[in-house]
């Protein structure tokens, strides 16, 4: 095992780790403000690649607004979905919001096929593709932007949550739904900002993902499903354990790929998570909840 | 351990995190008697009861029952072996109707196998009825008789608590293990719940382990009492003797003006 | 016993609606629609029993079927037995996965349950696509020979169709009679409270597993079907959008009731066939539909259809009573 080959393998995999931590994010947000697993969140991550690269395409504008745009459009999308299909079956099992939320991602992959056809998009990168020399490893200018965005979403969020009262309300609002009602909370305006911010959280993971992984209208699934996994790794409802979580899969996944066998760098990632839940049914970071009877 | 003890607990201790929430609990239920656990809030009732009868974590001591270690059982095998207990907050099954949820307490004794079931045979038709019979004369006996077809959902709240204490009778239950049967019910309820409690002890020979927070309820049926406070048992006794006990006073005192 | 005869009503009535319908829609196309809803509708049928009645979700059952689906192809295919022994060699296979993964996966609950079956789906997935030497890989296996009885080959496809009706038949009748039985108790007991479960002396493990192994032997059941029906199978067809699609199928039918699951399997499975005439918007309009069903159907087709039986009835009542 080679020092430089090791690097390589940890470079590409904070990367890829960064987005599914970003996407593990959008799901602990809207998890926590309503107890849905939100399975339309890699839609929002395919949204802010494909608008990113369409905005560029049909403005001709700088792939910094169109980034900043499509972020916005994303948000939006958050929105309209929390109001068009989920405030509708307000208090419904949790099955049934779960289905929900499947059709609103089939409905919008559909959407985006439709518009969008189903080619393969590449978005440029930021700032230029001549690779920096770590230590024997190359590493691509956009690996430092997407992990350097990540990490400043992260602690953009802890700011919000920590020091805004919109934030310290949503927070409010995911340790006990009822009281928050009670102390004057408007929970149901809380769960539309919680759609809108996981929007947004998941376009910015799929923009800065784009230039390394090419897009296209099914990138979505795999991709929620990888950032599901990050959080039940970082344990449920804990946003930064989800964020780590990320990190972590995206991790093991580029050593499994680089080390055993890139065929399957996706079941080992699988493999791991799941001996893990059977030694930790918590998560990695998940407190075991003493449940009174 | 004397014939007439059935069930033993001694040296118990549970821990959670930092908390001690039972430290050398030492219980007995003596067969046929009513053995009641009071004490304050947060003293460790509900944490005892859950070690008695498997559901909750028990770190260290033993518990005999009819002699036998228990202490490692699963719940389920302890439910078996006529040690059955109901549950401070409701849990009645909300997806059955009322009588189904007492056959359900005929889960352990009355047996067909699941291809009895499949292919319906005589077993099955024949263990259904049994199991509908015994049901039905639990539901009389609690009063329920009336309610059998609904859901049991659609049932008032002491309604539910009556039909918990059915579905533990129709497990044909050795010991009963009553965590907080009168909560949430009003003075008429209670007063019935306790005529119930006094007969099934008297009719049906039942040993029964109450905890309860009404001590007019406790101290009219109860033959023995155990306190607990802060995880110890602090005193035992008739509930004559408790309700003398100074300490037992000062731990209720200290606690709030009842 | 009233229950039973209910059942049975129903099952006759189904099987008789089963045993028309290709004579009604006389068309080649229809009836392999007709056929590929009875191969979904028995693992459905399996589903319903694990979420519907035991409040276990699993994201993995797409596994199962394709298990299955794979040995029996395998088996017969490329090592030649005979079709009978590959099918059963491949339900057993399902039965088998289902107990060595279920043990340790049972324990868990909610969310880390459904992650955790979704993991086991998408690795037997990857399998599928990467194990080609085996499998034929992403592009297929092909040159599955045809479902034979005593030497006789079943090429008809009316008489296969009829072959899956039959068998969805009697796997309804068997769910239905367990859930009518003590283990169906106790099934719907773990699944409101496993306390109380417990505290009346059900082995809340030991249920969960056995339900769990019953539901993928259905799901092996109908891969070895689908195998032996299209005589190709590709990875695509078990992945985790096909697991997804039996979920929406159970609860759309509505989680309660067997026969609304079948509903809803029949339906799922013959939408898109239906949407094909949209062409570009088909998908777009799935998920619609599946949203719309949510909000206006929460209880699945079984609630709507009670939901209209009791406004009919008290109409009448109330026709009556004036």
């Amino acid at each position: 095992m080679n020092i430089s080959s090791l690097l390589q393998y940890l470079i590409s995999g904070l990367t890829t780790g960064s987005t599914y931590g970003l996407a593990a994010l959008g799901f602990t947000i809207i998890f926590n403000s309503t107890g849905i697993i939100n399975f339309a969140q890699g839609e929002f991550v395919m949204l802010g690649g494909m608008f990113s690269v369409f905005f560029m395409k049909w403005f001709g504008l700088p792939i910094a607004w169109a980034v900043l745009l499509a972020a916005l459009a994303t948000m939006i999308a958050g929105a309209l979905i929390e109001r068009l299909a989920i405030r509708p079956v307000k208090g419904a099992s949790p099955i049934n919001l779960v289905i929900v939320t499947i059709g609103v991602s089939i409905f919008i992959r559909g959407l985006a096929m439709l518009v969008w056809g189903k080619d393969t998009y590449a978005l440029p990168a930021f700032s230029g593709d001549k690779p920096i020399a770590v230590l024997g490893a190359a590493m691509m200018p956009q690996s430092l932007w997407v992990l350097g965005v990540s990490l400043a979403m992260l602690a953009a969020l802890k700011a919000f949550f920590s020091h805004t009262i919109q934030g310290k309300a949503m927070l409010a609002c995911s340790f006990d739904r009822k009281a928050a009602s009670l102390m004057g909370i408007g929970v149901e305006r809380m769960v539309l900002l919680s759609f809108m911010i996981s929007a947004l959280i998941g376009a910015v993971g799929g923009a800065i993902l784009a230039p390394i992984t090419l897009t296209s209208f099914d990138v979505g699934v795999l991709l929620g499903l990888k950032g599901f996994a990050a959080c039940i790794l970082g344990g449920l409802g804990n946003p930064f354990g989800a964020a780590l979580g990320g990190l972590v899969l995206g991790v093991l996944e580029s050593l499994g790929a680089g080390y055993l066998s890139s065929a399957y760098k996706d079941a080992f990632a699988f493999i791991l998570l799941l001996a893990l839940l059977f030694v930790r049914p918590q998560g990695l970071f998940g407190r075991k909840s003493v449940k009174r009877v | 351990m004397p014939e007439s003890t059935l069930l033993r607990c001694t040296g118990l201790g549970v821990r959670f995190g930092g908390v001690q929430a039972l430290s050398q609990v030492d219980f007995t239920a003596e067969k046929g008697r009513i053995t009641s656990i009071i004490g304050p809030n947060g003293a460790g009732k509900t944490t005892l009861l859950n070690a008695i009868s498997g559901m909750g974590p028990c770190d260290t001591g033993t518990i005999l029952c009819l002699g036998q270690d228990i202490t490692s059982a699963p719940a389920h095998l302890r439910a078996k072996n006529g040690m059955v207990r109901t549950f401070q907050n409701l849990e009645v099954f909300s997806n059955m109707s009322v009588l189904e949820n007492v056959m359900t307490g005929c889960h352990t004794f009355v047996r067909y196998s699941f291809l009895d079931a499949v292919f319906k045979t005589p077993r099955y038709f024949s263990g259904e009825r049994r199991v509908r019979e015994i049901a039905e004369a639990q539901l009389a006996f609690v009063g329920l008789s009336d309610s059998a077809a609904i859901p049991a959902a659609e049932l008032s709240f002491g309604s539910q608590r009556m039909l918990e204490l059915a579905r533990a009778l129709a497990a044909d239950p050795w010991l009963l293990i009553l965590d907080e049967p009168a909560a949430g019910l009003n003075m008429r309820e209670t007063k019935a719940l306790g005529d119930l409690i006094v007969r099934m002890n008297r009719e049906l020979g039942l040993t029964i382990v109450l905890v309860e927070h009404d001590m007019d309820l406790i101290m009219r049926i109860s033959h023995r009492i155990s306190v607990l406070c802060f995880g110890e048992i602090i005193a035992v006794g008739s509930p004559g003797e408790i309700q003398k006990n100074p300490k037992v006073i000062t731990a209720y005192l200290g606690e709030d003006e009842d | 016993m009233d229950s039973f005869r209910k059942n049975l009503l129903g099952l006759a009535a189904l099987m008789a609606l089963l045993a028309v319908a290709p004579l009604l829609l006389g068309n080649d196309y229809y009836l392999t629609v007709l056929t590929l809803s009875a191969i979904n509708a028995i693992i459905v049928v399996g589903l319903n029993l694990l979420l519907g009645h035991a409040g276990q979700i699993s994201l993995g059952h797409g596994a199962f079927y394709g298990l299955a689906a794979y040995t029996s192809a395998i088996l017969t295919a490329t090592l030649g037995l005979p079709v009978f022994l590959g099918g059963l060699a491949g339900v057993l296979c399902a039965g088998v996965v289902a107990l060595a993964i279920g043990i340790p996966t049972l324990k868990l609950h909610g969310h880390y349950l459904a992650m955790a079956t979704l993991g086991f789906g998408l690795i037997v997935y990857i399998v599928f696509n990467e194990a080609v030497g085996l499998t034929g890989g992403p592009s297929g296996f092909t040159g599955i020979p045809r479902l034979s009885l005593a030497g006789m080959e079943l090429t008809s496809d009316l008489g296969y169709y009829y072959l899956c009706a039959g068998c969805l038949g009697l796997v309804i009748l068997v769910a239905l009679n367990l859930i009518d039985s003590r283990t169906g108790r106790a099934l719907r007991a773990l699944h409101t409270s496993e306390k109380a479960a417990q505290a009346v002396g059900v082995d809340i493990a030991r249920y969960k597993l056995a339900v769990f192994v019953l539901s993928a032997l259905y799901a092996g059941l109908a891969g070895v079907l689908y195998a032996h029906y299209l005589t190709f199978i590709a990875p695509a067809s078990f992945g985790f959008l096909y697991s997804v699609e039996l979920i929406v199928m159970v609860v759309l039918g509505g989680m309660s009731s067997i026969f609304g699951s079948v509903a809803g399997a029949f339906f799922l499975t013959a939408l898109p066939e239906f949407l094909r005439a949209f062409e570009n918007i088909e998908i777009l309009l799935f998920g619609a539909i599946l949203i719309v069903c949510m909000i206006f159907l929460p209880e699945g087709l079984a609630g709507g259809v009670r939901a209209v039986r009791a406004r009919l009835f008290r109409r009448a009542k109330g026709a009556g009573d004036a």
